[in-house]
């Protein structure tokens, strides 16, 4: 177990250079941030000195050693926008981003696992196929028109719940239904084709012999066979869902770490979108460290090695 | 087991719903107002965003403002007269008994400090505004002389735009900048009170302001990006101003019943600049043929509902030096293709035209239908499409191929800022035209203007300078724009064509 993580958190500072690396090149090498800080009727001695100050003018490679060196003290350096420190800026936004993934990633579970079990439990009855049919409608709509939908109705027709911002419980429901529209119809159908396999296996039939009752059959037997794909799916879309959640969180002004990387990275605000970059990164192979370590515990024959 | 896991994750969810939300806004009487954008600094040397401005200008006082009834008009602010005592000094005469928000007296000192600020180059964004000035000398408590390198005829109306901002120096000594940035301290009607990044700046009345207390006590800036979600927050109430309402959301403002649009002219002008240098577009009657094949009235009336009017320079009515003789160029596809076959391009030219997606409202419409009008005079257009940094890189270099798509402003409201900065020598554009280099008529007339302030000849010199631009075309010129805010009834505002929110001239009816 221990070597196992240890191993693990190997891979992450691997993969994490290679995508500060990554980063890096990309954001150097397809922008100016001095041309987007300035006004546009800069002059070239203004443009001059400010790349200078900035340390822009050096050859890329300088650049990048003094980047590495930074971010090796865990510094990621001052906004250029901002004019604050750029993990500073990240980690005030992070807990609003945690929040809207987390509360979105609830309610797609809560949701999801109902649905998936009821439509696997009564195959091809009324219920699997109107389940059928949510669930490829919340795949299919993009979630632009998905929020904006919600909040045509919800805000301005209805007036029922706030049109957008953050401060109170009312303001979280909008967008954390938005945000979970996808993986809910992606859940309830990785449930129900999961619960479904599982439904015709050998021990359910024995323990369905036995005389159990129906009700224990699918939630007990089947549901902890059938998990194993659930849980990865689950780390993987928390992952996802706070990266992805950029258009929700422009939508509804929600104060996240999305809608602040979207700016940083319009802005060419290096800094900034490395520091986003590598928070998200973070956040994405703990979130798989943790699915890894959730296999064992579902399933004993499961060993964790190196 | 199972059972302790789910309790202690709903737990811990709980937890940190309670942390991560703050108690909920008190809104009342107060004011919010919703911009596409959150501020990124408060120090008015970082930034130049008119989303950012707006809280400057209401946090801090200049030495002068516009007019509100007539932008590019200046009137007093923290001076209360300015003169010209020679070529190279102008001397301003300070407002007394002002104080800043935490008690700091305002005097001569406060204005140096901010000067010395200013000329400092490469620390902050604005110095180009400033670069002619050479130093200020405090003649006493409430006099300073601002010194120029050259003779600056619009060195006072630079103290209106960005930058402009009087700044406290004890407190700045006591703190640092980066303190200042996040909790400024100004001389303004109104006074900083928190900001909640991405969420919310407030601001409360200054009680004590020189004008006198302002009506409205406290006020809320909302950032709401997306277009949609600003025009709901209004006709909701959630938002009594939101800025940028854009001409197909109009209609939805005005049928909600509660809420009206505010528009009016601003000085930003949409024109194609074009690369000049070489190629059939250093022929200037292939640019004349463009501006002859592109009709301006339908772009306005089918893009931009009709809150736009064409030009026919470079140079808005705002400004000072705009030419009311020279019209548009009128559509006439047919005089277009003439200009072509007499340029030598019977049989059409290739013609790139680059915007971007979003930079500028409509841009990418706009080139399209302007690629469509284009093809119709035998021009074979190729429409790009550019990202911010890159179109910024490209403009920079004066690597553009063909036609880009800008909205240049001048925020002295002076044909030297929307032309000459960008088109003189050390402009970024200077070297997009050669009708611009050292000798040339063009740049003989500007250059006079420039260092001149016999006001009369200025004058004289831009409407001649005026006409070479519209007679020579180094532009695809297009409209002069409109600002379109949207208030609800409730609350007495007008929109300014300096696209200012003034707040101490918002009240509720």
């Amino acid at each position: 177990m221990r070597d196992f993580v240890l191993a693990k958190l190997g891979h992450t500072l691997i993969v994490l250079f290679c995508v500060l690396t990554l980063v890096f090149v990309v954001l150097h090498l397809t922008g100016d941030p001095v041309m987007m800080m300035l006004p546009s009727n800069a002059s070239r001695e203004e443009i001059d000195a400010l790349t200078k100050s900035l340390g822009l003018d050096q050859p890329l490679i300088v650049q990048y050693g003094r980047f590495l060196a930074r971010v090796a003290h865990g510094d990621f350096g001052v906004s250029l926008q901002h004019q604050q420190p750029a993990m500073g800026l990240v980690a005030e936004r992070l807990p609003a981003s945690m929040l809207l993934a987390g509360s979105a990633l609830g309610l797609a579970l809560a949701v999801a696992l109902p649905l998936g079990i009821l439509a696997a439990a009564h195959r091809g009855s009324a219920l699997d196929r109107v389940a059928i049919g949510l669930a490829a409608l919340g795949q299919s709509a993009p979630i632009f028109w998905t929020g904006l939908m919600l909040m045509l109705v919800g805000s301005v027709i209805l007036r029922l719940l706030p049109t957008s911002g953050y401060g109170t419980w009312q303001h979280l429901i909008l967008p954390a239904l938005t945000l979970a529209s996808y993986p809910m119809a992606a859940m309830a159908r990785l449930v129900r084709s999961g619960m479904l396999e599982v439904l015709d296996a050998d021990y359910v039939r024995t323990a369905r012999a036995k005389g159990l009752p129906e009700r224990g059959v699918v939630l007990k037997h089947s549901l902890k066979n059938a998990a194993m794909p659930i849980v990865t799916v689950i780390g993987l879309q928390f992952g996802l869902l706070l990266g992805g959640a950029i258009v929700c969180e422009m939508i509804f002004a929600w104060p996240g770490v999305g809608r602040l990387m979207i700016f940083a990275i319009y802005n060419r605000d290096f800094p900034l979108v490395e520091a986003a970059v590598f928070v998200m990164a973070m956040v994405f192979i703990l979130a798989n460290l943790l699915v890894d370590l959730c296999y064992a515990w579902l399933d004993p024959r499961v060993k964790l090695q190196a | 087991m199972q059972r302790t896991v789910l309790a202690v994750t709903l737990g811990l969810c709980l937890a940190l719903l309670a942390i991560a939300l703050p108690a909920g806004l008190a809104i009342g009487q107060d004011l919010v107002i919703a911009q596409g954008a959150d501020i990124t600094t408060l120090d008015p040397t970082q930034a130049t965003q008119i989303h950012n401005l707006n809280l400057f200008y209401n946090i801090y006082d200049a030495l002068v403002t516009w007019d509100p009834k007539d932008i590019g008009k200046l009137v007093p602010e923290l001076a209360v007269s300015w003169r010209s005592v020679d070529p190279l000094t102008w001397q301003f005469k300070l407002r007394q008994g002002v104080t800043f928000h935490n008690g700091e007296p305002f005097n001569a000192d406060a204005v140096k400090f901010t000067v010395d600020r200013l000329i400092t180059k490469g620390v902050h964004q604005v110095y180009g505004g400033f670069s002619t000035i050479e130093r200020a000398d405090v003649v006493d408590a409430y006099t300073i002389n601002i010194v120029t390198s050259k003779p600056d005829p619009i060195l006072v109306k630079r103290f209106a735009g960005y930058g402009g901002q009087i700044l406290p120096p004890q407190y700045i000594k006591q703190v640092d900048w980066k303190t200042f940035a996040i909790k400024p301290v100004g001389t303004g009607p109104y006074k900083f009170v928190e900001w909640v990044k991405d969420d919310r700046v407030v601001l409360e009345a200054n009680p004590t302001y020189w004008r006198g207390a302002p009506k409205i006590k406290k006020v809320v800036w909302r950032p709401i990006p997306d277009n949609f979600a600003r025009v709901a927050a209004l006709t909701r109430g959630e938002a009594q101003i939101i800025t940028k309402v854009i001409p197909d959301h109009v209609s939805q403002v005005e049928k909600a019943g509660c809420c009206r649009v505010e528009h009016t002219l601003t000085n930003l002008v949409t024109v194609y600049l074009i690369n000049a240098q070489k190629g059939p577009l250093a022929n200037t009657k292939v640019r004349q043929a463009l501006n002859y094949a592109v009709d301006k009235d339908k772009i306005i009336k089918e893009l931009y509902k009709g809150y736009a009017i064409p030009i026919g320079s470079g140079i808005p009515n705002t400004d000072f030096g705009y030419n009311a003789k020279i019209k548009p160029y009128p559509y006439d596809p047919a005089r277009a293709r003439q200009l072509l076959a007499e340029a030598g391009y019977p049989n059409g030219v290739d013609v790139d035209i680059q915007s971007g997606n979003g930079i500028h409202l409509n841009d990418r419409q706009l080139s399209e239908a302007v690629a469509v009008m284009l093809q119709d005079v035998g021009v074979r257009p190729k429409v790009g499409v550019l990202e911010p940094s890159q179109r910024s890189q490209l403009l920079r270099t004066n690597t553009f191929p063909g036609l880009l798509l800008a909205d240049p402003a001048s925020t002295t409201y002076d044909t030297d800022g929307v032309i000459w900065r960008l088109r003189g020598p050390g402009g970024i554009l200077h070297q997009a035209w050669p009708g611009n280099y050292e000798g040339t008529p063009f740049y003989k007339l500007m250059e006079e203007a420039r260092v001149t302030l016999d006001v009369p000849k200025r004058l004289r010199s831009y409407h001649e300078a005026a006409q070479i631009w519209h007679d020579e075309a180094p532009e695809l010129f297009l409209f002069q724009g409109e600002l379109i805010d949207a208030a609800r009834n409730e609350v007495k505002y007008q929109a300014r064509g300096d696209q200012r929110i003034i707040l101490y001239d918002i009240s509720y009816r």
